[in-house]
């Protein structure tokens, strides 16, 4: 009757087809240049950068389109009449303080009210 | 390595150093399918590249580089599965249970061992693989096939038992 093989058989197999094995195998450089090969185009490290510089490229061209379409608006018309009254010279304090019925004459008990309100013009 | 974060030319330099070791893994996993386990070992080396598989330091590089390439081959057959569902007249249908490539039968001893082999369960297989081809120990085995010690134990010496019969039955005799 065949007697099984120990550990150290079975051992000596194992080692035969590891040597067997080794002979087949691709080596190391060539089995990287097939997986690099291999790896999906939208997966190269060229893609990603081509994506965000053309990306960054369309943001600026958009912000400078903006930026032009709003200086060339057209800007509201200012009335004449409103512009010479924005920019004519106040009224010095002192005349407005003895108009009568402005309140810096008033008296206790008086009619806060001026005057020319009441009756619909200067007294 | 372990408890570092290796940069890509320390991770090429290990995976150049256990490219032989790794090709035999990967042959294994892939049924002894030359072309398959080339690929494998392809992708394997991709996901370890650009880091979709990180080394963590929680056990040997060799121990995780083994399990990426397992896991690999697991997800590389399910997609040969896919591909031969979808394609019938392609001509290149999976067969994940053919024991070994043709041109390994001319070496005698190779051959007897993988007919053996054949006749072992997928775990035990993978487990003798480990311990008596790849020189680690039961419990770096059990790492890599994510069982327990002891699981991967049972597996060990009833592959080893079920090994020696199946050779002994092919005539190949102890001392």
């Amino acid at each position: 009757m065949t007697q099984p093989p120990n550990d150290d058989g079975i051992q000596g197999l194992f080692r035969a087809l590891k040597q067997e094995d080794a002979a087949q195998a691709p080596t190391f450089d060539a089995t990287m240049r097939k997986a690099v090969e291999r790896r999906p185009w939208w997966r190269t490290p060229a893609i990603p950068i081509g994506l965000g510089l053309a990306l960054s490229g369309v943001t600026a061209a958009a912000a400078v389109v903006l930026m032009i379409s709003f200086d060339s608006a057209p800007r509201p018309q200012v009335a004449a009449a409103d512009l010479a009254q924005s920019t004519a010279q106040p009224e010095p304090l002192a005349n407005l303080l003895q108009r009568p019925g402005d309140g810096s004459s008033m008296k206790f008990g008086e009619n806060p009210i001026p005057k020319r309100r009441l009756l619909g013009g200067w007294e | 390595m372990a408890g570092t974060t290796p940069t890509r030319l320390h991770l090429e330099q290990s995976l150049r150093e256990l490219h032989e070791a790794s090709w035999g893994w990967a042959l294994s996993c892939c049924a002894r399918q030359a072309q398959d386990a080339d690929e494998v070992l392809q992708k394997s080396y991709l996901k370890v590249l650009e880091g979709k598989a990180r080394f963590e330091g929680r056990s040997s590089f060799r121990t995780w580089l083994f399990g990426v390439i397992r896991r690999t081959a697991q997800e590389h057959r399910r997609w040969s599965l896919v591909r031969s569902f979808w394609s019938p007249l392609s001509g290149r249908e999976a067969s994940p249970e053919r024991p070994h490539d043709d041109r390994f039968e001319a070496h005698e001893h190779g051959a007897l061992l993988l007919e053996a082999l054949a006749g072992l369960s997928a775990r035990q297989r993978e487990l003798l693989h480990l311990v008596f081809y790849e020189d680690l120990s039961i419990s770096e085995a059990a790492v890599i096939l994510g069982v327990s010690v002891g699981t991967a134990r049972q597996h060990y010496e009833r592959g080893k038992a079920n090994l020696a019969a199946e050779l002994a039955r092919r005539g190949v005799e102890g001392p």
